[in-house]
């Protein structure tokens, strides 16, 4: 049986991600948002993250800003995170 | 592989659309200005003879969309922030083109304002990216 080397880096894709997740929540209320990110719907396509979030608003420019603020903070941060996100507008 | 000329016809058509219902039917023309910047991207993105849409489709989707603005529009813009820009502003025009179409929330002024002025916005570099590639 051929053997296997697994080396581990200590520092998975996975735990990346789970990494962004928390900086969305921490700095959606620091920002009052009332943001609910739905982490279990989120796909990926190579570094990107689509990602499922409601928020509320009294109308749909101030969900989709909110949404866009939260998006831009994480984009623009320095230096270039490597995941890059998309906010998709999701139902309560 | 698709004519970026006639995806280049397909966003001025729904430019044209959007202004002439933006009063009477103002969530349908967000939805117009939308798909005029989604469509005009994809032009600048099928002239570029090295990329080819998915599983032989005309366009990349929806989603896919922002994240080649970000990787390939360096060849025509080498400013991060205005790459950035361009992403951020694709991606809140689909934001409100969801909600334009699926939450029956109020439409403030605002929305059609900005969706406007972003479209406007995208177009005018786009339209200069397909612009400079035919005049070479």
């Amino acid at each position: 049986m051929a053997s296997e080397t697994i080396v581990s880096t200590g520092h998975s894709d996975h735990e990346d991600v789970e990494e962004v997740y928390k900086w969305l929540e921490e700095t959606a209320e620091r920002m009052g948002l009332g943001a609910k990110l739905y982490t279990q719907r989120a796909t990926q396509n190579h570094n990107w993250i689509y990602l499922p979030v409601y928020v509320p608003g009294d109308d749909i420019f101030e969900m989709a800003d909110k949404l866009q603020k939260l998006e831009d903070e994480w984009r623009n941060q320095e230096p270039e995170p490597y995941w890059e996100l998309l906010l998709i507008p999701a139902a309560r | 592989m698709p004519d970026w000329k006639l995806w280049r016809e397909m966003a001025r058509e729904s430019m044209r659309a959007a202004k002439m219902i933006e009063h009477d039917c103002p969530r349908s023309s967000i939805s117009r200005l939308y798909y005029a910047s989604f469509q005009i991207v994809t032009a600048v993105l099928l002239s570029r003879e090295d990329l080819t849409p998915p599983d032989e489709r005309e366009a990349w989707n929806h989603e896919a969309t922002p994240m080649m603005i970000k990787a390939h529009f360096s060849t025509f813009t080498r400013s991060r922030r205005q790459r950035n820009d361009m992403v951020s502003q694709l991606a809140l025009l689909y934001k409100l083109r969801i909600l334009a179409d699926y939450v029956s929330a109020p439409m403030s002024e605002n929305a059609r304002a900005m969706a406007n002025k972003y479209s406007t916005y995208l177009t005018r570099i786009s339209e200069g990216i397909l612009q400079n590639g035919e005049d070479k």
